[in-house]
């Protein structure tokens, strides 16, 4: 349940109303250098509110917000991200046709010549983004290929070797393993564990259980905009976790559905 | 009694805090008000001892004993109390917000009117407690014993009270609503 020494990310008693919606009500958690928070929630939990509420996007209603001790109060995202604070969206904002190298430094293109001669430094582009993608352990034939070519996973990757790179103390993952088979799963859960090798604090949306338990240090379960506990692994059994998540009902309703259908 | 007189009592509490005090004897001793805020009490023996209106702020009370002692109005907000013996202890008014009580054994314990908001409370031993009117919003009582605990007028919003077992518990007028069920459900 603790963690010593100063969170990376500390919420308080948030609370978010879109009219009159309680989106989150009363959310508490905070992550510290070095370790992946898991956030647990179905669909409808509030897990995406809370994570625009971190990355800057949404303001708070109500609560506290604290980045290494000190309070802050996002305008946008832009604040997150001079605060250290990144997140790799499920869309992941990349430009498919593009090349690797390109969406590497989407936003932040290093540049040579000048005047009308200033130009992409791919080059530069293409060195970098290959280093940096090898130090997560990404091994890319070609940094000029267009994004389009790889797989779900290696774009995942992509994309949080980049947040890494421009600096990212706080990596936001929104549910990066959701459209991914089991192989491809593996390969980002991975990298989730190198950020956090690197020092990095890793708040891991999800709601898979089986991907949670595999990184996770710690986890917060959400449930109807509400915060039902943090827990360690030996607090709370991969199981408990599903039971908390999803309900008995709605797990006993859709047992009962299954073996209906399987004895037509 | 405790393997001090109160003379040293006295000595002690004035001493450059927080105060290192794990596994020390203080059976029975008068620490009504004293300011142990941070100090580490893990494994320290306090049964029977007055600490009402004590300051137990941040404090490691880890494995402690104290039974029966008298812990009324008592400030502890993020204290540890994990694995603590709380027997028939006065915690009436008490504030453990954000507490650590994961394992505590807190049978035949008062605390009315006391505040446990955001605490944790996973398997902690609640049976025959009177909770009557206390704050328990965001409690986590996952496991919990809460066989015969009254909780007479307390506010559960938001509390976790999965595969606790409520067997024998009193809820009458007590606030549930948004509070989870034993079963993972959510009371509405």
């Amino acid at each position: 349940m603790t963690a010593n020494g100063t969170p990376m990310i500390d919420v308080r008693d948030i609370h978010k109303f879109f009219g009159n919606v309680t989106a989150l009500s009363g959310v508490s958690m905070n992550v510290h250098a070095g370790e992946v928070m898991c956030l647990l929630g179905d669909n409808g939990a509030g897990k995406s509110t809370l994570i625009k509420t971190l990355s800057g996007v949404h303001k708070p209603d109500k609560g506290e917000y604290y980045v290494e001790g000190k309070h802050v109060d996002f305008d946008s995202p832009r604040d997150a991200l001079n605060h250290g604070i990144a997140t790799v969206y499920q869309d992941l904002a990349m430009i498919p046709l593009m090349s690797i190298s390109r969406n590497f430094f989407l936003g932040s293109e290093p540049t040579r010549g000048r005047w009308l001669f200033k130009r992409f430094d791919v080059k530069f582009a293409d060195k970098v983004a290959r280093e940096e993608l090898k130090r997560m352990g990404i091994d890319i034939r070609d940094p000029s290929q267009p994004v389009g070519t790889l797989s779900g996973g290696e774009r995942q990757s992509v994309a949080i070797a980049r947040a890494v790179h421009f600096g990212a103390k706080v990596l936001i993952l929104d549910e990066p393993t959701a459209a991914l088979g089991v192989k491809q799963a593996g390969v980002v859960l991975r990298y989730i564990a190198q950020a956090r090798a690197r020092g990095i604090a890793v708040v891991f949306i999800t709601h898979n259980p089986h991907h949670a338990y595999a990184v996770g240090d710690r986890f917060t379960i959400l449930k109807r905009g509400q915060s039902f506990g943090t827990f360690t692994k030996e607090e709370l059994s991969r199981e408990e976790m599903v039971r908390m998540m999803s309900g008995a009902d709605e797990l006993d309703a859709l047992t009962h559905e299954l073996s209906m259908n399987n004895e037509q | 009694m405790a393997d001090l007189n109160p003379w040293q009592i006295y000595d002690l509490l004035n001493r450059p805090k927080p105060l290192w005090l794990a596994g020390c004897n203080l059976y029975g001793a008068y620490l009504k008000g004293a300011d142990l805020s941070g100090a580490d009490l893990r494994e320290a023996n306090l049964g029977q001892a007055n600490l009402s209106n004590a300051n137990l702020e941040g404090a490691n009370l880890a494995g402690a004993n104290l039974e029966g002692a008298n812990l009324e109005g008592v400030e502890a907000e993020k204290v540890n109390l994990q694995g603590a013996s709380l027997v028939n202890a006065t915690l009436t008014r008490a504030t453990l917000r954000s507490a650590v009580l994961n394992a505590a054994n807190l049978t035949g314990a008062t605390l009315y009117e006391a505040n446990l908001r955001d605490a944790h409370l996973t398997a902690a031993d609640l049976t025959n407690a009177n909770l009557g009117e206390a704050s328990l919003l965001r409690t986590v009582l996952k496991e919990a014993i809460l066989n015969g605990a009254d909780f007479t007028g307390a506010n559960l919003h938001g509390a976790n009270l999965f595969a606790a077992d409520l067997e024998g518990a009193i809820f009458t007028n007590a606030h549930l609503r948004g509070a989870m069920k034993p079963n993972g459900d959510i009371y509405e």
